[in-house]
C-alpha cells in the first residue's frame, strides 16, 4: 500500500512539473514579477501610511475571516481514482495505511503554504495592528494546528459516517475554526487552549466511532472535485485534456455570429457555444475593465490594461489548433493560409471589443479624453503585435 | 480513370504499414477494400485522403496528386469517417453550410440535394440540432448527408454499414448506385462480405499491408479455382494460406 502511495505520488508530482512548466512559461514569469513587485510596493506603502491603530474594531472580524479561508487553502490529496473502487476494495483493510500516507503529505504540503501567507502577513499584524509577539505566535500556531485537524477531519470522515454529514462538517470545520481564531485573537493563550481541546475531541472520536471501512465514492469524488479545480487553474495556462466542455446551444446570441467565411463560421460558433475558450475571456474582460475603472493613475493603467490583453490574446491562441483533430479541417480544399488568416482576423476583433472597455474604463476612471485615445492607440498596437508578429511566432513554435 | 495508386509504400513511422500496394478504381465503378482488422484498409484510405505521405508511390486522382495539384485533389474527394467526425459547436443545419462554404458548392442547388437526403435519411427535423449528441447510427447519416452533397469525383466510405439500420443501409446503395451512374466512381472500406459482394463491381484485397489480389468476384473465382466460392471463402481462403 505504502508503495502505491509512492508511485501515485512520483506520477502525482510529475503531472504538475508538466503542467507547471507551462504556467511558468517566460512570458508569464515576466508578467508575474511586475505583479508581485507592485503588490510588494503597494503592501510596503500601504504599511508605511496606515501606521498604528488601535481601535481594531470591526477589522478583527475581517481578519478571523481571513484566516479561516487561508485555513481552507489546500485540500486533503487522497490522489485516488475512479478504478480504485474496483480494483482497491479487495485491499480495503489495508487502505488505511494509504490514507494515512495520504494525510502526512497533505499536512507538510499545506502547513508550507499557511506558513508563507502568515510570513506575508507578519508585517500587517505587526506594525498595522500592534499585535504582541506572543499574540502573533499564538495565532500562527493556533492557524497550524487547525489546519492539520482540519486535514485529519477529512481523513476521518473516510471511515467514519457522521462526520460526512453537512452540518457535523459545517461545525466541526468552520465554526470551531472560527472561535479558535477570534480566541486567539483576543486572548492568544486561551485559543490555544481550545484549540488543543479540539484536538483532543476529534481524537476521541476517533477512538469511539473509527471503522475499517472505506467510503469510497466519497473519498473519489473529493478527490476528482480537488483534481478538477486543479485542471481549472492549468487550463488558464494550457490546454488540459481531462477537461471537456459540452456545447450549449445558445440560440439567443445567433444573431452575432457570422455566417461565412468558413473558419470565421466556425471559430466563432465555437467561442459563444463552447465556454472553453470565451469563459475565459469574459472573465478576464469584466475583471480588467473593473479594475481600470478603480485606477486614477494612467500609467499603472496602462500596465494593467497591456498585462490583461496580453493574457486574452494569448490564452486564444490554442482556439486556432481546436479543430486539429477532425479530418475534415484537414480535408477541406482550403489552404491552411486562409485559415490561419481568418482566424488573425476574428481574433482581432475579440481584442478591439475588449479595448474599447478597457478604454471606456479608464475614461470614466481618469476623465481624461487624451487617457482614452492614448490607451486605444496602446492597446491597438499591441493588438498588432499580439496578432500578426506573435502568433507568427507561436504557430511557428506550436507547429 | 478516377482514382490511380501505383507502388504505394507508406505508414504511420519509418517503418512501412503499406507495401507496395497498387489498384484502380475507375470512373463509375464501386470497387471494395477488403482486409482483416490492421491489414492496411484505414492505412490505404488515410494515405489517398492525404493525411499520411506516402514514402514511395504515388496516389492520382483523375491525374491530380496532393502535390501537383493540392486543391484539385482534395475538391475531388468526398469521405465518410468509419467513426463519424462531428463538429461539436455547430448544429446539422450548420455542419451542411460548412460543407458547402469549404467545397465551394452552389447554395441552391446544394440545399435542394440536401433537403433529399436529409428527408431519405429522415433527419430534416433535426437541422436545429447538435448532430454530436445524436445516436452512432444518426451521426453517420450526418457524415453522408455532407459527403453527398459535394461533387466529388471520388467517395471513400470507410466501413458504412456497421450502424446503420437496414433501411439507411437500402438507401445508402441506392445513393452509391445513383452517383455511380452519374459518372463518380467509390472506394468503400467493409468487412460485410455478403453486401460488398452483391454490390461492388471489383475487390481489392489486401492483407498484412500487401496487396493479395484483386478484380471482380468471376476473376477472384477463377483465380481461387472455385467458380461458386463467395467472396467470404475466398478471402479467408486467401488470407489463410491456401488457395493461391
Amino acid at each position: 500500500m505504502e508503495k502505491l502511495w509512492k508511485t501515485r505520488l512520483k506520477r502525482y508530482q510529475k503531472m504538475l512539473l508538466k503542467y507547471l512548466r507551462y504556467v511558468l512559461n517566460d512570458h508569464f514569469i515576466i508578467a508575474l514579477l511586475f505583479i508581485l513587485g507592485a503588490f510588494a510596493w503597494n503592501y510596503s506603502n500601504f504599511l508605511k501610511s496606515v501606521g498604528l491603530t488601535n481601535s481594531l474594531g470591526y477589522t478583527k472580524w475581517l481578519i478571523v475571516i481571513g484566516l479561516l479561508v487561508l485555513l481552507h487553502l489546500g485540500k486533503y490529496a487522497t490522489l485516488l481514482e475512479d478504478a480504485d473502487i474496483v480494483f482497491l476494495v479487495p485491499r480495503e483493510y489495508q487502505m488505511q495505511s494509504y490514507l494515512k500516507k495520504a494525510y502526512w503529505h497533505s499536512v507538510t504540503i499545506t502547513l508550507g503554504q499557511q506558513l508563507l501567507c502568515l510570513i506575508i502577513l507578519f508585517p500587517y499584524f505587526m506594525i498595522v495592528l500592534g499585535f504582541s509577539l506572543f499574540q502573533i505566535v499564538c495565532i500562527v500556531l493556533v492557524q497550524l494546528l487547525l489546519k492539520t485537524q482540519i486535514l485529519r477531519y477529512e481523513l476521518l470522515a473516510a471511515s467514519i459516517a457522521r462526520l460526512r454529514e453537512n452540518v457535523v462538517k459545517i461545525a466541526f470545520v468552520w465554526l470551531i475554526p472560527a472561535i479558535c481564531l477570534s480566541l486567539a485573537i483576543i486572548w492568544g493563550w486561551l485559543g490555544i487552549l481550545i484549540t488543543v481541546m479540539y484536538i483532543l475531541s476529534l481524537h476521541k472520536l476517533e477512538k469511539r466511532n473509527m471503522t475499517s471501512t472505506i467510503a469510497w465514492k466519497y473519498l473519489i469524488m473529493k478527490e476528482n472535485q480537488r483534481m478538477l479545480s486543479l485542471y481549472r487553474f492549468f487550463n488558464l495556462f494550457t490546454d488540459v485534456p481531462f477537461i471537456s466542455r459540452t456545447a450549449k446551444r445558445r440560440k439567443y446570441l445567433d444573431f452575432i455570429l457570422p455566417q461565412k467565411p468558413v473558419y470565421t463560421f466556425l471559430y466563432a460558433r465555437s467561442l459563444v457555444r463552447n465556454s472553453e475558450f470565451s469563459e475565459l475571456w469574459l472573465r478576464l474582460t469584466v475583471l480588467g475593465t473593473v479594475i481600470l475603472y478603480f485606477i486614477s493613475n494612467f500609467m499603472l493603467s496602462c500596465i494593467l490594461a497591456l498585462i490583461f490583453n496580453y493574457l486574452i490574446g494569448f490564452q486564444m491562441f490554442p482556439l486556432e489548433k481546436k479543430y486539429e483533430n477532425i479530418v475534415f479541417t484537414h480535408l477541406y480544399p482550403i489552404e491552411k493560409k486562409v485559415r490561419e488568416r481568418q482566424f488573425s482576423r476574428l481574433l482581432m476583433k475579440i481584442l478591439v471589443f475588449t479595448n474599447v472597455f478597457f478604454a471606456i474604463s479608464v475614461l470614466v476612471a481618469t476623465k481624461g479624453i487624451y487617457d482614452f485615445i492614448l490607451m486605444i492607440i496602446i492597446l491597438g498596437i499591441e493588438d498588432y503585435l499580439l496578432v500578426v508578429p506573435y502568433l507568427k511566432w507561436y504557430r511557428k513554435k506550436h507547429g | 480513370m478516377t482514382l490511380k495508386v501505383t507502388q504505394l509504400v507508406g505508414g504511420y513511422s519509418q517503418i512501412p504499414v503499406l507495401k507496395d500496394i497498387s489498384f484502380e478504381v475507375k470512373k463509375g465503378e464501386l470497387v471494395g477494400l477488403i482486409g482483416l482488422n490492421g491489414a492496411g484498409k484505414s492505412t490505404t484510405i488515410n494515405h489517398i485522403i492525404g493525411l499520411l505521405t506516402p514514402q514511395k508511390g504515388e496516389i492520382t486522382i483523375n491525374g491530380n496528386s496532393l502535390f501537383t495539384n493540392t486543391q484539385e485533389y482534395k475538391k475531388s474527394i468526398a469521405y465518410v469517417p468509419e467513426t463519424p467526425i462531428l463538429y461539436e459547436e455547430l448544429t446539422l443545419k450548420e455542419h451542411i453550410e460548412m460543407t458547402i462554404m469549404a467545397y465551394e458548392l452552389e447554395k441552391t442547388s446544394a440545399w435542394d440535394k440536401a433537403q433529399q437526403l436529409l428527408k431519405t435519411f429522415r433527419l430534416e427535423n433535426k437541422l436545429d440540432w447538435f448532430p454530436a449528441n445524436f445516436s452512432k447510427g444518426m451521426k453517420q447519416k450526418v457524415m453522408l448527408v455532407c459527403a453527398f452533397i459535394t461533387q466529388a469525383d471520388l467517395f471513400i466510405i470507410d466501413e458504412p454499414f456497421l450502424g446503420l439500420d437496414p433501411l439507411a443501409t437500402r438507401d445508402l446503395l441506392n445513393l452509391i448506385e445513383q452517383r455511380k451512374s452519374d459518372g463518380a466512381s467509390v472506394l468503400m472500406s467493409t468487412h460485410v462480405l455478403s453486401t460488398a459482394q452483391e454490390y461492388c463491381n471489383r475487390f481489392v484485397l489486401i492483407d498484412h499491408g500487401k496487396l493479395k489480389t484483386s478484380g471482380t468476384i468471376q476473376e477472384l473465382q477463377a483465380e481461387y479455382g472455385h467458380p461458386n466460392a463467395s467472396l467470404s471463402e475466398i478471402y479467408l481462403g486467401m488470407t489463410q494460406g491456401d488457395g493461391v
